[in-house]
């Protein structure tokens, strides 16, 4: 009995490992794409943003003007 | 005594080929719905799918806190700035908007101010399966359309996982704020331009006025040009918050 336990516990432990360090180094690569796609869609993001922020500020600037223009009107 | 036991030696290699199959299943499965998710966004994503004219409106309707705001806020301005009134207190009582803003002539002076007030940690929360929740830093005018949908104030809490490293969740960490700042943005934006469009409507208004009761015509080109640069803004800032919106669809989702 212990002889057949010894002779095949090796076996499944060193099924068990593969198998266990197989998932690993899947999850690993996962991260890592999903990190440099996280990375690109950021930076993207970041560019946006500022043109954004510069065209909200114009869009601020000519409703000040307006403002100035029609002050006396209302 | 012999078979038993080379049947029990079998049967051992067995489950373990059988559990490693099933977790790699469940990978793959993981993979799949990540790539269809990619890839779904991906086609939201292509700006040929929008049509730039429509790009604002057509962006207020994916968000699921917006609602009716362009219409609301128009309707509520047009030919009156509420001038006098509301001062700063942003809600008008619409809980559909994703921003708190409320401009007009009054607390539009003060715009920095109320921009610029003091961030929020929530605890963000996805609909997507799986997904953990996020700590992120939000305006305190979007903190309302956060908690509308299911988040809260605070730290998410601490939870230790097998699945991600470290590394991983602080790079996501990172990322959702970033998702969060330009979702700030956006939402300031759209409220500058909604204020924008009715102010635009009520100085056409006051130009026919002004034409009708003989003002100085270099007075009213004047005042035309002023008016004509405002629409050229306005029309560039739709077109950017279009490509900005399509950018942030399902993100925080």
């Amino acid at each position: 009995m212990i002889y057949y336990i010894k002779k095949m516990a090796p076996l499944a432990l060193a099924a068990l490992i593969m198998a266990s360090s197989c998932s690993e180094s899947k999850t690993n690569t996962e991260e890592k794409t999903e990190i440099t796609r996280m990375d690109s869609t950021a930076k993207a993001l970041k560019e946006n943003k500022q043109k954004l922020e510069d065209q909200t500020k114009k869009v601020e600037e000519s409703l000040e003007k307006l403002d100035k223009e029609f002050e006396t009107i209302n | 005594m012999k078979k038993h036991l080379t049947l029990f030696g079998l049967a051992v290699l067995l489950i373990t080929a059988v559990v490693f199959t099933a977790f790699t299943q469940q990978e793959k499965n993981q993979n799949n719905q990540k790539e269809k998710q990619q890839k779904k966004e991906k086609k939201q994503d292509k700006p040929g799918n929008n049509n730039n004219n429509n790009q604002g409106k057509d962006n207020k309707e994916q968000h699921p806190n917006q609602g009716n705001n362009n219409n609301s806020n128009n309707d509520k301005n047009n030919g009156n700035d509420n001038k006098g009134k509301n001062d700063n207190s942003m809600n008008n009582g619409n809980d559909d908007k994703d921003y708190d803003y409320n401009w007009n002539r009054e607390n539009f002076k003060d715009r920095h101010k109320i921009k610029n007030q003091d961030k929020v940690t929530i605890c963000h929360k996805f609909n997507r399966n799986n997904e953990p929740a996020v700590t992120i830093r939000v305006s305190s005018n979007a903190l309302k359309a956060h908690l509308n949908h299911g988040d809260v104030r605070g730290d998410c809490p601490v939870v230790k996982s097998d699945r991600y490293s470290d590394n991983y969740l602080r790079e996501r960490n990172n990322y959702y704020n970033n998702v969060q700042e330009s979702q700030d943005q956006v939402s300031y934006s759209r409220s500058i331009l909604d204020y924008a469009l009715a102010r635009l409507t009520n100085s056409r208004t006051q130009l026919v006025t002004l034409q009708n009761n003989n003002m100085p015509q270099a007075d009213i080109e004047r005042k035309q040009a002023t008016v004509l640069e405002l629409e050229q803004n306005v029309s560039l800032l739709e077109t950017l918050l279009g490509i900005a919106a399509n950018m942030l669809v399902n993100k925080l989702q």
